[in-house]
């Protein structure tokens, strides 16, 4: 059995249904063997990055590992941004690399280049594979520091000649030496719960704040019955957003710079925050509200590395954010309600509503970055949690039609809905291709305002439109056609919704261009 | 304030450009920096000196625990710690001022350890106030070249880094 071979077995072992990607001189002999496997389905994009926000998106959403493969030199450097992307977000992938035999490795040959040197700061780790004995082991270990503790991605780099080399028996079984990652977290002492706890019971206004680790703990319900505890407002960082259903009365949004006026208002009134599974990104912008001194902090984290990282808090508690939550609830004293304010009171487009009444609580809504984002992260009525995606951290644009492929992917049976920017789309429309090849029903809205918004809101001070307006853009419901997709140049609510339900009705994808100028 | 951290480390290609890495991607200043193997072949030991306040010292040390090589990271005592750095250094050295140098060097308890018409080499341990006072004096006779180990230091008595937890 070759390199490649084996490889593709060991991804069976480890469970692997669907890997993304795009071939290349290198990598072809994993494509080959990929082809042969009965157990996995491989989905070719138009674009390695493409690739790599569709396995990010795969696995944000499946609860498993995704797996992505490129080839050497531009297909490897092509991956860097979905890399850091699943980095910032915290999302288990596993990248696969070929490399140019080992015999050229740094002469500069071509199409190489040192893909585990450039992502070592963007992964939890990079192995290179200098034999066909380590490869087993890379391979297990690379799927153990994906999935352990705080999750994220990980990249395995192939030199071409240990794919096509023969492996031997002896070789194929191997035993990780790895730490154990997941020892880190050791069992919260009941002493440090009862100094949050006391925090929690001096306070006259506490609030929580939730943020993207809460997900992989699923720790809302248990958020939620400490809110009511204590009578907290619950916002949650933009990586939280959908993870409290919208109609709960203690919800108040996503705070911070682009953030809802309700959260921030909590915000600034609060005395105490209980930070849960957030590590105070300046975008969340919480240091305004601390710097002073009138508001205590506690800070709850799987990652010891994040307390303290940006602020000092009152009390810590590393552990799991699930656990330590139900614990605290058993300690803590009924507080007077102090906050009014509802979020469901803000002002939202009605598009918004309409995507809810057409595909229900179960769709997926993903998104993009900009002003659309923003619309949705503060607007969508989410009830049910984990159906909102967006990239969080590194804030791609062209994130989300890959990340949407990857969704209908592994949940071919529930509605995908991607609403993204006229900026946004022009970076990843590329991906119609895989989307009708594959035949994905995925509904992609086009929040058409003309110009990149965000950039604009910056902007507005200079008075400048050149660098903000998109001018030359074409009609995106034309651009759906050209690649025999549905596309829709609509304007109301009324219209999306009679176009909607004749493409929801036949399951297949279409472009809605919506028209917001 | 400086810090002097023990990281001990896989034995690995890779592995320090991982540390170092770490280091200039988070903006903390490495003021000396001294790598080679420890009591076990599969294992390096680096010891980092980081001029850095207690926040930034607590952000490093955790930081560093997730690189996946790095099995353990000690920061030593800043009383009670012993820390040597070894200096070479090689000076202009005639007859006419040989016998000056070599009765400086051995005040300063360091070894003539090369010798040329022209040149003396010294060899010199101990902190860094001796050998800077060492530096100090030889400038009179134009130093040629210096090279430094880096800092090693291990903490006094029983405090010491055991492997016991990992396996």
């Amino acid at each position: 059995m070759n390199g490649a071979k084996f490889l593709v077995k060991l991804l069976e072992e480890h469970d692997v249904d669907t890997v993304f990607g795009y071939p290349g001189g290198t990598v072809l002999p994993v494509f080959k063997a990929l082809y042969a496997s009965k157990k996995i389905r491989n989905i070719r994009t138009s674009h390695e990055q493409g690739a790599a926000h569709a396995a990010d998106g795969y696995a944000r959403t499946s609860g498993k590992t995704g797996v992505c493969i490129a080839t050497s030199g531009p297909g490897a450097t092509n991956l860097v941004t979905g890399i850091a992307n699943a980095y910032m977000d915290s999302v288990p992938v596993v990248f696969i690399t070929a490399n140019v035999p080992l015999s050229l490795i740094g002469t500069d040959s071509f199409q190489e280049v040192d893909i585990t040197g450039i992502t070592m700061s963007v992964t939890k780790h990079s192995f290179m594979v200098k034999s066909t004995e380590e490869l087993a082991l890379c391979v297990h270990e690379a799927f153990k520091i994906a999935e352990s503790g705080r999750k994220g991605p990980v990249l395995i780099d192939i030199p071409k000649d240990i794919l096509v080399s023969n492996v031997p028996n002896k070789f194929m079984s191997a035993q990780s030496k790895l730490k154990n990652l997941n020892a880190a977290l050791p069992d919260v002492s009941q002493e440090v719960l009862l100094s949050a706890s006391r925090l929690i019971d001096e306070s006259k206004r506490p609030l929580i704040l939730a943020g993207g680790g809460i997900k992989e703990s699923n720790a809302s319900e248990s958020i939620l019955a400490l809110a009511k505890q204590i009578n907290a407002p619950v916002c949650s960082s933009l990586m939280a957003v959908g993870e409290f259903p919208y109609s709960n009365e203690l919800y108040v949004g996503n705070p911070g710079v682009y953030g809802n006026p309700t959260a921030n208002s909590a915000l600034e009134k609060c005395d105490l925050i209980i930070a849960i599974g957030t590590r105070f990104s300046n975008r969340t912008a919480i240091d305004k509200f601390v710097k002073d001194g009138s508001c205590k902090i506690v800070h709850i984290d799987t990652d010891r590395a994040e307390i303290k990282k940006i602020i000092e808090p009152d009390c810590y508690i590393v552990g799991d954010a699930k656990n330590t939550v139900s614990r605290l609830i058993e300690l803590v004293k009924p507080h007077e309600k102090w906050f009014d304010g509802s979020v469901k009171n803000e002002e939202r487009d009605d598009i918004l509503e309409a995507v809810h009444e057409m595909f229900g609580d179960d769709a997926y809504i993903v998104t993009d970055v900009g002003m659309h984002q923003m619309w949705v992260a503060h607007g969508y009525p989410f009830e049910k949690r984990g159906r909102f995606i967006t990239s969080g951290g590194l804030g791609t644009m062209g994130f989300g039609l890959g990340a949407a492929i990857g969704i209908q992917i592994a949940h071919p049976d529930k509605p995908v809905i991607l609403i993204t920017g006229d900026g946004g789309f022009l970076m990843d429309c590329n991906e119609l291709a895989t989307l009708k090849r594959e035949n994905l029903p995925i509904i992609t809205i086009v929040v058409n305002n003309g110009q990149l918004g965000m950039i604009k809101t910056i902007m507005n001070k200079a008075r400048s439109s050149k660098l903000t307006s998109i001018k030359g853009a074409p009609r995106f419901s034309s651009l759906a056609r050209a690649f025999n997709i549905k596309g829709y140049r609509v304007k109301t609510k009324s219209e999306f919704l009679k176009y909607a339900a004749e493409v929801n009705e036949k399951r297949i994808p279409a472009v809605f261009d919506l028209i917001r100028r | 304030m400086l810090k002097t951290i023990s990281v001990l480390v896989d034995n690995k290609a890779g592995v320090l450009a991982r540390v170092t890495n770490l280091f200039s991607r988070r903006g903390y200043n490495i003021d000396s920096l001294a790598v080679g193997t420890a009591d076990r072949t599969d294992v390096s030991r680096i010891t980092v000196i980081v001029d850095c306040d207690d926040r930034i010292l607590d952000q490093i040390v955790h930081q560093l625990e997730k690189l996946v090589n790095v099995r353990t990271v000690k920061v030593l005592s800043d009383i009670s710690n012993v820390t040597r750095e070894l200096v070479l250094i090689k000076v202009k050295a005639p007859a006419s001022v040989r016998n000056d140098i070599i009765q400086i060097a051995e005040v300063f308890r360091g070894r003539i350890i090369d010798i040329s018409t022209e040149t003396l080499t010294i060899e010199i341990t101990g902190e860094e106030h001796k050998t800077t006072a060492l530096m100090d004096m030889l400038k009179v006779y134009e130093i040629l070249e210096v090279a430094r180990t880096g800092k090693v230091a291990l903490d006094r008595g029983m405090e010491y880094i055991s492997y016991k937890d990992e396996e």
